[in-house]
């Protein structure tokens, strides 16, 4: 397994990377998108349960 | 603490064989979900979702637990740490949301299985949590494609925790070596 190199020539913290600041964007609307499908009501979990089907058959 | 390198690599082997093999349970799970919603075949969809319940509960939920556990005691035993480098965080980071959304999903999941085991389901039958289900299936097989492929590019980025840690350890060599030198000369 190869170790991490030392960044010891600099002298300030380095800049957070491009790959890590792109998919922590993609993430962040990943994460929006659910949360706005499931406040809007339409979470698929909610619907379709073995209760609400024996209620239909009723 | 950083481990012995035979204990280094029982842990890197154990990781990868719960990883690996997770990755494998889901892909087993995804391929019942597709046969469920699109089989026409009765007894085909009520084995494929009892099936689902048993892969679940005794593949993939053991399985991704491990992952997690041994993943975290593995970075924390190497210089690779668990915050000093992106990667791992991300790594880590989806690792734990996975779990998580997995444990919320095995209650539908037991739903599922109990319909189709009392009553032969219909393909209108809870069609959009099979769908929905299959669908998050899909979506953890490329979660575990992208940790994958994290553990083998290992893309560089030091966290500023993890650059402060080498700081300490450069100054720490440093003054070890200052006060060797000094002891060769006197």
């Amino acid at each position: 397994m190869a170790y991490p190199s030392e960044d010891s020539a600099q002298t300030s913290a380095p800049a957070m990377p491009r790959w890590v600041k792109i998919s922590g964007s993609v993430v962040i609307v990943l994460i929006l998108l659910v949360v706005i499908l499931h406040l809007s009501g339409n979470s698929p979990m909610h619907h379709g349960s073995p209760t609400e089907r024996q209620e239909q058959q009723q | 603490m950083i481990m012995a390198p035979r204990l280094r690599k029982i842990m890197l082997t154990a990781h990868i064989t719960t990883s690996v093999g997770w990755l494998g349970a889901v892909a087993a799970f995804l391929a019942l979900a597709l046969a469920g919603i699109m089989s026409q075949d009765g007894q085909q969809v009520q084995a494929a979702y009892l099936s689902m319940e048993l892969i679940a509960s005794f593949m993939i939920v053991p399985l991704c637990l491990a992952t997690l556990i041994i993943g975290i005691v593995q970075s924390l035993g190497t210089p690779w740490g668990l915050f000093r480098h992106y990667w791992v965080v991300a790594k880590l980071f989806i690792t734990v949301v996975s779990t998580i959304l997995l444990l919320v999903h095995l209650r539908p999941i037991h739903d599922l299985a109990e319909a189709a085991g009392a009553l032969p389901l219909s393909s209108a039958d809870f069609r959009q949590m099979r769908v929905q289900l299959a669908f998050d299936a899909g979506a953890a097989v490329l979660a575990l494609l992208v940790t994958t492929a994290l553990s083998v590019y290992k893309p560089r980025g030091v966290t500023p925790y993890g650059w402060r840690k080498q700081q300490e350890q450069r100054r720490e060599s440093l003054a070890g070596e200052t006060t060797s030198r000094n002891k060769a000369e006197a």
